[in-house]
């Protein structure tokens, strides 16, 4: 008897070894090998999905806008295990044409884990999803969130029109391209205009940004360019909306003239104009000081109001709205006045101010009454709203810009060209 | 009462059996049975309280030792790591979708233990006895999520990969000691109060104590 209880106890005693040396696990859903922790156990953490974040579910990412940033609050991963997660963007909510996919991303420690992809082929529709994994287990893949990256657009480079390369300019020269082809669905289309000093573009000497003209664009400066100056320009298209831009132009070249400072002018019957705002743009000046050559000015008209003609006539009420203006540099010292009246309609050209009379007439005064331009020497012009002091009232006091250049006189050796003769 | 104050006072009253029994020890042995079987049902206290039964045969192998073989299952021995990793899953569940979600952990065991059982070797009608046992154990834990009350089991699948740590089943070794008595209640007819501190080596080792009577005949 004792032989067979003796048989029993050796024989429970090894089925009872036997069978707890092999244990087994079987969770309710497959996970991978399990990682040992430091007290030996083996247990597999569970995982959740992470929360997908952004981008928001069908939201339309500007192209411009990649590369995108998927982000997702960070899955939980039992048993302290660390994290690492997976992202995928796919054409198709299946996930079976991956456009993109990145595994071991660590997780990130404010709660929130983000990546950012490689830029993605504009003008399509994607899904996301992301997954975690730690402590020896996969983890699900969130919900695909679609998305889409809105449709390239392509700006080319605007055409540089005038001033061209080498030019000589005025103060605020008026700065034209045509206009950049663009495709793609573009928002409206502005221009940005530099102007520097070096072919660097640093400093800035002025810039500006317009909309879109018809098929040509144009800037003119607010401030007068520095005189007797080589600059640069270019231009750069772009899309705002979209933020998107064109190459910017090769610069240009252009030289300014010499300009007058208004501020140091000596002013004869006229007021200082120093201070009043260029509202007009006078482009071009031709004059021949032969016999009573006229003087044409060329210029935007700004709509200045008319003032009421005193002096009679067959229309007492005919109305002048600008006068011409005329600086001469007598003696060292600048000097300028109002000059001829501009009716409106009638033309920009005025007689009466020839080499011989341009300085006596207008009731200028002395030292101005004396002074006789010789070929070549620099003179001033300019427009104004009315200006010159007398019963003639002001109106609005704005002005143009002033043009200096040499003065002619084909009768004294001048060229011949141009309206004025 | 905690964990360790129902341990501490069952091992108090075991103690103080034996030393009562051992106090009105016989000079001479009563005559040595052949064996015994009997089944048992015991209050089971691990991390959680819950119960146990199970049934037991023992055969004298030498004056008062004895080896027996025991059977049983435990109705809860969920761990601490198991409530604490379904807590962590629940208020993830919540955030992920809009239900309210809560759970439920449960981590029942079946055991087989063989071992020795030493007799003291007394006259009184009380017989204590100590004991020691080697063995295997089977734990399955049985954890669920509800949303809005209803048993979230099928869509937990998009939410969660759950880990052996909640789920599956682990097969570990266990073993045990403890005592009792065994009072002789009708002829063949005994009584066995016991108490057995269990250890199961699972991943996350679980302790159990177990404190009950058996019930069964001795030959």
């Amino acid at each position: 008897m004792l032989k067979v209880r003796s048989c029993f106890a050796a024989t429970a005693a090894v089925c009872i070894v036997g069978a707890a040396c092999s244990k087994s696990s079987n969770p309710t859903q497959p996970s991978t090998t399990a990682a040992a922790s430091a007290d030996g156990a083996a247990a597999t953490a569970s995982v959740t999905v992470p929360r997908a974040v952004s981008p928001a579910a069908g939201v339309t990412i500007r192209n411009t806008d990649q590369p995108v940033t998927l982000v997702v609050a960070n899955a939980v991963v039992t048993q302290s295990a660390a994290a690492t997660y997976t992202f995928e963007v796919s054409t198709d909510s299946a996930f079976s044409s991956k456009a993109y996919s990145k595994t071991g991303v660590a997780a990130g420690a404010s709660g929130q884990t983000s990546l950012t992809i490689d830029k993605i082929p504009a003008g399509t529709n994607y899904y996301w999803h992301a997954r975690a994994e730690g402590g020896g287990t996969v983890g699900p893949f969130s919900a695909a969130r679609p998305f889409t990256i809105g449709p390239a657009i392509v700006i080319d480079s605007a055409t540089l029109v005038s001033p061209i390369s080498g030019a000589g300019t005025g103060a605020r020269p008026t700065f034209t391209v045509t206009n950049a082809t663009h495709s793609g669905p573009a928002g409206p289309i502005t221009y940005k205009f530099e102007i520097a000093s070096s072919s660097a573009f640093s400093p800035v000497v002025v810039s500006g940004t317009v909309n879109e003209g018809v098929s040509r664009t144009t800037y003119t400066p607010n401030i007068d360019l520095p005189p007797e100056t080589t600059l640069y320009w270019r231009v750069t298209a772009s899309d705002v909306a979209n933020a998107v831009s064109g190459p910017t132009t090769l610069p240009a070249t252009f030289v300014t003239s010499f300009a007058i400072d208004l501020k140091k002018v000596v002013y004869l019957n006229s007021p200082d104009v120093s201070a009043w705002p260029q509202t007009a743009v006078l482009s071009l000046v031709e004059q021949d000081g032969g016999g009573d050559g006229p003087v044409c000015m060329s210029y935007t008209d700004p709509g200045w109001p008319d003032s009421p003609w005193p002096f009679g006539g067959p229309d007492p009420n005919f109305g002048v709205y600008a006068n011409q203006w005329y600086f001469a540099r007598i003696n060292g010292t600048w000097y300028g006045g109002a000059g001829e009246w501009i009716y409106r309609g009638a033309s920009s050209c005025k007689a009466g101010q020839g080499t011989k009379t341009i300085g006596p007439d207008s009731g200028f005064g002395p030292p101005f009454s004396s002074w006789v331009p010789k070929v070549g020497e620099l003179v001033g012009f300019m427009v104004s709203s009315v200006a010159r002091n007398g019963p003639v009232k002001r109106t609005v006091d704005e002005r143009s810009n002033v043009i200096v250049q040499p003065w002619r006189d084909t009768t004294l050796g001048s060229a011949s060209v141009g309206r004025a003769k | 009462m905690s964990r360790a104050r129902r341990v501490s006072s069952i091992s108090t009253l075991i103690v103080v059996a034996l030393m009562a029994a051992a106090t009105v020890r016989a000079q001479t042995p009563a005559a040595e049975d052949r064996g015994y079987v009997q089944a048992v049902a015991e209050s089971a206290f691990g991390n959680v309280t819950s119960q146990s039964y199970g049934a037991e045969a023992g055969f004298t192998v030498k004056p008062n030792l004895q080896v027996f073989g025991s059977f049983g299952h435990i109705g809860n021995v969920a761990t601490d790591n198991l409530s604490t990793a379904a807590q962590s899953i629940a208020g993830a569940l919540s955030q992920l979708q809009l239900g309210t979600v809560s759970f439920s952990v449960k981590e029942p065991a079946t055991f087989f233990v063989g071992g020795v059982r030493y007799r003291f070797p007394v006259t009184s009608v009380l017989k204590p006895y100590v004991s020691g046992g080697l063995g295997v154990a089977s734990a399955s834990k049985d954890t669920k999520f509800f949303i809005n009350g209803t048993d979230a089991s099928s869509t937990i699948p998009q939410y969660a990969t759950l880990g052996s740590d909640v789920s599956g089943d682990e097969s570990a070794l266990m073993f045990t000691f403890g005592g009792g008595v065994v009072w002789p209640a009708w002829r063949q007819l005994i009584l066995d109060f016991h108490y057995l501190y269990g250890h199961i080596s699972t991943d996350a080792p679980i302790n159990v104590s177990r404190a009950g009577v058996g019930i069964g005949v001795r030959f």
